[in-house]
């Protein structure tokens, strides 16, 4: 996509996704550069979720290549040990922060057994000291650490599911929808935290999302998608200036912004 | 996307908010520790002997010597209530013991395999169904003969289906949350996800279960001895003494069905509703 | 603090003074709202805008009367005139009537297992003793009017095979069957694809324009509130502390909290550098510190603030609520980010 000459950390080509004959994603392929950043946008039936399922190993593709990190990643993880390798290349971060993180479950002992499962540290005292760190690099307080879900906000929340990312060291990490489900005072620290995360350990991101706006603050490049199919490409910036494919421009022009009047355009 | 509209309370306000524990819980429990003890220590605590008739004393009222009376062979109705809780919850708790076990193994397996498998543990179910557990219970008394061995079995297994139903449906749904596929992306083994994350957040439910099952089990006991199937007189087991006190109800003395069915009834009401509380304690 | 002037004798749509309520939780009362005062006039548009425990939903049932069961309610809601709280039988149903709620979630409030024709003329029949078959006539007007193309057999189908949009339209469509006289929209498009908002915005705006209906707009998404309404309040833990004309808003909103909502957002055409972050997490009005609800997260707080309760006071065009509001904006000639 942009022109990088070292391996894309995810090469995706020919991606096919078809349930009982229905074409759920339709010859998708994209790459992103070791610690770049790609948003995929679209509504809902666009297809987004599904090829993060593929990506993961969560979903079969019907045809088409992964290239994870170098390595051939087509085929779903078939034992647990495949999945742990792969966890250390790709991680998952879902957009409902309750739903993501086991009740039962606090900050720390998330946190913890995530560095278990992906470390080699088996010391009690250095694994806490590492769950710490990571801790302090999302911004969770002790407290917090110690706290269960339930006794906790949707942005802390996101920040433990942020951080479980983290303990995998994966070098990539797909965040669907992160931050659609909090408050937009709590988005703009999340998306800062993702920011600063990106700088200072360079994971890439593949970012889905719906909001154009804060797709273009945390992207550098964008892929748009519209029922199954990538319709328009490019750096973020640019595409969302100067909109080519119709559907993009509908897109765009769907965002309230100062200025915006919303305008009658299509019968159900 | 939602937008979160809850406010999340410090635990603090949440710990104030939970009802403490109501005169009911207190009573439940005491119900339940009182038939347990009877259950270990009946023959001890029994002020006579449950089998020592005395006909000539047949239908006394509540006296001194005997707080409940006589029954129709003039036995001490307190003793065989004491004595009959041992048989009237040993069997229940066998038949839950066991049929909650492999109902709760199937369960998880079918929810978390999916497919194949999770259509082939309806079909089964749906077959075991057609088998009711007083069906069963014939049977089991035509081979096992008279005893508590026979409906235990037969429970035992009417009940599986039951569970595995039940309880598949919560293990799906928890199954599909986030959090399971999170730890299924980082390479936690099915086994590890399962017992480490699925089946304690499942736990609530499958222990109201197992006390429903309990208080049906118990019901269906006694009307397993009532039919003369399962445990037979002179046994002093509360679903026997039902059946057996009918005579004296009819003759206008009706203190040994009514103690006997109160018995089962309080017991039931008991483990039912501790089980409910525990399940609500451990609601996340 | 009435910024609109009233014509003539005309009682405004929706008034609301000094409106405070709580809800009963366990063996406690929590606030859920502490000052809401505000006036809509007919055809007028006013957005509310607020994060999570604001209060804006509550504020939204306390006008149609829809608050939970054990609540309590000081102040004044007059709607069309009438003291709401003072309803009660036929008054209350004919006021509810009055008002048209639009839910954020249709599928939650639409019974799954009645066709759509039978949900959108339910009302009519029943209350308003129209026969069935006008009233699916009036139905597939109203559909048509929100856009549903053969809308003769959406009547006929069920909730579940209509998608968010769609149901949407059929709960706006419905509403306006009744003939309000007002609208009240809980976040009617927070569940919906972008697209699909913009088309149910211009929908919405597009009806009320027609009946002249005062409309209240409650969203957490202020970019959207000022675009849709005439006029935009900012509410936070249970109180408004800012109220200005929409058009305002962005450049010229004056209370340190509407400042940080509009430094949070991302901006389609100016991305920054780093979003402006406050510290910590929107309270809710039960748990509000002692004087300025907002002064632990504000920027701009001194010592005054957590001893004084501020009031909500003409501003610059608009109202706000705080007590620093003189200093801090002659101390800057630019906008302060």
């Amino acid at each position: 996509m942009t022109g990088s000459s070292a391996t894309p950390i995810l090469s995706v080509h020919g991606l096919c996704k078809v349930i009982r004959g229905i074409t759920i994603v339709d010859d998708v392929s994209f790459s992103i550069p070791e610690g770049g950043s790609l948003a995929v946008v679209g509504e809902s039936g666009s297809g987004k979720t599904t090829v993060a399922r593929m990506i993961t190993g969560l979903t079969r593709a019907t045809s088409g290549s992964i290239t994870l990190a170098g390595a051939e990643r087509s085929a779903p993880t078939r034992s647990a040990t495949e999945r742990r390798a792969r966890a250390r290349e790709v991680q998952l971060v879902f957009q409902d922060p309750y739903s993501s993180l086991d009740p039962r479950y606090t900050a720390a002992q998330t946190i913890r057994e995530a560095l278990r499962m992906h470390g080699d540290e088996h010391d009690r005292a250095r694994l806490n000291r590492r769950v710490i760190e990571i801790a302090d690099m999302v911004g969770l307080s002790e407290k917090q650490l110690d706290s269960r879900p339930r006794m906790l906000s949707g942005g802390q929340r996101q920040r433990i599911a942020i951080a479980r990312a983290l303990a995998a060291d994966a070098r990539l990490v797909i965040l669907d929808e992160p931050v659609a489900a909090l408050d937009v005072s709590i988005q703009a620290q999340v998306l800062n935290l993702l920011d600063d995360i990106r700088r200072a350990v360079g994971t890439s991101y593949l970012f889905i999302s719906h909001d154009l706006a804060v797709v273009r603050q945390v992207t550098d490049d964008i892929i748009v998608m519209r029922q199954g199919r990538i319709v328009e490409r490019g750096r973020t910036a640019q595409v969302l200036q100067n909109p080519v494919d119709d559907y993009t421009k509908l897109l765009r022009d769907s965002v309230p912004q100062p200025g915006w009047r919303a305008k009658r355009s299509f019968t159900v | 996307m939602t937008t979160m509209t809850l406010t999340v309370e410090s635990s603090a306000a949440a710990r104030r908010r939970r009802p403490r524990a109501s005169l009911l819980t207190w009573v439940s429990a005491a119900v339940i520790v009182g038939g347990v003890l009877l259950a270990i220590l009946g023959p001890l605590l029994a002020p006579h002997d449950p089998d020592q008739t005395d006909i000539a004393r047949a239908f006394f009222a509540p006296s001194a010597d005997h707080l409940l009376g006589q029954d129709s062979q003039g036995r001490d109705i307190l003793s065989r209530i004491m004595l009959g809780a041992r048989s009237s919850m040993t069997g229940p708790l066998i038949v839950v013991l066991f049929a909650m076990s492999i109902g709760t193994v199937v369960a998880l397996l079918a929810a978390w395999l999916g497919g194949w498998f999770d259509s082939g543990v309806s079909a089964v179910t749906d077959i075991m169904f057609g088998f009711p557990a007083i069906v069963l219970a014939v049977l089991a008394a035509a081979v096992f003969g008279p005893g508590l061995v026979g409906p235990t079995i037969a429970l035992g297994f009417a009940y599986i289906p039951l569970t595995i139903r039940v309880l598949r449906s919560f293990m799906i749904r928890e199954r599909a949350k986030d959090y399971v596929l999170t730890y299924e992306v980082q390479g936690l083994s099915g086994l590890l996800i399962c017992a480490r994350h699925l089946l304690p957040n499942v736990w609530p439910m499958v222990i109201a279960q197992g006390t429903l099952l309990f208080g049906y089990a118990m019901v269906d006991f006694a009307a397993i001895s009532f039919l003369g199937l399962g445990v037979q007189p002179p046994a002093s087991d509360w679903g026997v003494m039902v059946s057996t006190g009918q005579r004296g109800v009819l003759l206008g003395y009706p203190t040994e069905s009514f103690v006997a069915g109160a018995c089962i009834v309080a017991v039931v009401l008991a483990v039912n509703f501790l089980g409910e509380r525990i399940s609500e304690q451990n609601e996340t | 603090m009435i910024m609109h002037s009233s014509t003539g004798a005309e009682p405004p749509a929706i008034q609301l003074e000094n409106v405070a309520a709580s809800v009963r939780v366990g063996d406690q009362w929590r606030a859920v709202l502490r000052d809401v005062s505000f006036v809509v006039a007919a055809g007028e548009a006013l957005g509310i805008v607020g994060e999570s425990g604001s209060g804006k939903s509550m504020t939204a049932k306390a006008i149609a009367r829809l608050l939970p069961g054990r609540t309590r309610l000081t102040g004044t809601v007059r709607v069309g005139g009438l003291d709401v709280n003072t309803l009660s039988g036929r008054a209350l149903r004919a006021h509810r009537s009055r008002v048209g709620f639009i839910f954020q979630d249709p599928k939650a409030h639409i019974n799954p297992v009645r066709t759509i024709g039978d949900f959108m003329t339910e009302s009519l029949v029943r209350t308003a003793g129209v026969r069935r078959r006008e009233a699916m006539v009036r139905a597939a007007r109203a559909l048509g009017g929100v856009g549903v193309t053969s809308p003769e057999r959406r009547l006929a189908q069920y909730p579940h095979e209509l998608s968010g949009g769609l149901l949407q339209r059929v709960m706006i469509a419905t509403v306006l069957l009744g003939e309000p006289e007002m609208i009240l929209a809980d976040e009617p498009t927070t569940a919906l694809d972008v697209t699909t908002q913009s088309e149910v915005i211009a929908i919405l705006d597009e009806m009320r324009r027609e009946r002249n209906l005062a409309l209240v707009f409650i969203t957490h998404d202020l970019e959207l509130a000022s675009t849709v309404c005439d006029r935009t309040a900012v509410m936070y833990a249970g109180q408004i502390v800012e109220t200005r004309a929409s058009k305002d808003v962005h450049e010229g909103s004056r209370h340190p909290y509407t400042r940080a909502l509009v430094g949070a957002r991302p901006l389609l055409d100016h991305p920054q550098e780093r979003l402006t972050v406050l510290p910590g997490r929107p309270i809710a009005p039960a748990d509000a510190p002692a004087g300025c609800s907002f002064h632990t997260r504000c920027p701009y707080a001194k010592e005054s603030c957590a001893e004084i309760e501020p009031e909500l006071e003409e501003f610059d065009g608009g109202t706000v609520r705080c007590i620093r509001k003189h200093e801090i904006w002659s101390a800057t000639t630019a906008v302060p980010r």
